[in-house]
């Protein structure tokens, strides 16, 4: 196969001529000496001619199909939009319950030794109480309340 | 939630979709044939060119783009359908060479045998067809064919000839002699 580069500066001429269909007499006669203007209108008339010839018996989709599957489309979009802090929230949840397994075994393991312990720290309400909620229990209702924002943000802006 | 979210998207006049149904029934009359027959020449098979021409509409349908005007749409759709036709040759390069390899290349075809237009673009690469289907039907420019297809504009020049080439000597091989001889 012929594989040697060649140009011409009236390619692009040539193919909007036939594009238009009208070569004039000027192109033609440039085309008569020039190979790669020949080899241009050889097959673009070619692909062109094609291209008219599968065009007569083109059976194309009714457009009602591509509609309806591209609402589909946008409503799974939608719902996966709608659920992903739901997912998010799963996805935490596995992850904190499987993190905090271990630590909640030996706890229990450990719990008959230190119930007494337990029933003074963590069931009296008494001077120790306001540093636990300062620490701990105040973080976790920041993080909540964080949490219902981002998602009401999430789930009420508007793209 | 999933229910809401449905009801609310059922309720909106396009349904989360870029254009109302009457405006992308205009569109599509107006923009798919040619997309339907690049994509049928491209694929070579019916079934596979419906299917890209419905999803090309349906990312059309569901893109966030401002409205853009008939020449705009039309070269977004190409743009879409070329991606998925990229999408489609990876996807399969394993699986079916069938459809991404060119028939019988290696086949020596005589110098006075002139195949059809149809039979010497199944002797292309997938590749081949695609870049002169847009260059000689469509008219895209280089430029244009690049930002479809993603390759440089440099190579396009370059490709595109080996190309047209490649079919003018499977089409016309007598016409390939004379335009030789002409050098």
């Amino acid at each position: 196969m012929r594989t040697e580069y060649c140009e011409c500066n009236k390619e692009q001429a040539v193919a909007a001529a036939l594009r238009n269909g009208l070569l004039p007499e000027e192109l033609l006669d440039h085309i008569g000496v020039c190979p790669a203007c020949s080899e241009v209108l050889c097959v673009a008339q070619a692909l062109r001619e094609d291209a008219a010839a599968v065009e007569e018996r083109l059976q194309l989709p009714h457009p009602s199909l591509i509609w309806r599957r591209a609402r589909e489309q946008a409503t799974a979009r939608a719902i996966a939009r709608a659920t992903l802090p739901i997912r998010v929230v799963r996805i935490c949840a596995c992850v904190v319950a499987i993190l905090s397994a271990p630590w909640l075994v030996s706890v229990l393991l450990r719990l008959p030794s230190s119930m007494p312990a337990f029933d003074r720290k963590w069931f009296l309400i008494d001077s120790t109480w306001p540093s636990f909620l300062t620490q701990t229990t105040l973080l976790g209702m920041i993080g909540t309340l964080l949490c219902i924002g981002l998602s009401s943000w999430y789930m009420l802006r508007e793209e | 939630m999933a229910a809401r979210a449905a009801d609310e998207i059922d309720t909106s006049s396009a349904g989360g979709l870029s254009m109302d149904e009457s405006a992308f029934r205009e569109l599509y009359d107006r923009t798919s044939r040619p997309l339907f027959l690049y994509l049928l020449r491209v694929t070579r098979r019916q079934d596979v060119a419906e299917d890209l021409l419905q999803e090309s509409y349906c990312r059309y349908l569901m893109s966030s783009l401002p409205s853009m005007d008939e020449p705009g749409a039309r070269s977004y759709l190409f743009r879409i359908a070329t991606n998925l036709l990229r999408d489609r040759w990876r996807h399969i390069k394993n699986e079916s060479p069938l459809e991404s390899a060119p028939e019988a290349t290696s086949t020596v075809i005589p110098a006075e045998r002139k195949l059809s237009v149809r039979q010497a673009l199944e002797r292309l690469k997938p590749r081949e067809r695609q870049l002169l289907w847009l260059a000689h039907v469509e008219g895209s420019s280089h430029q244009e064919i690049a930002d479809h297809t993603g390759l440089r504009a440099a190579s396009i020049r370059l490709l595109l000839f080996r190309a047209r080439r490649k079919l003018a000597d499977l089409i016309d091989p007598k016409g390939a002699s004379d335009r030789e001889a002409r050098k």
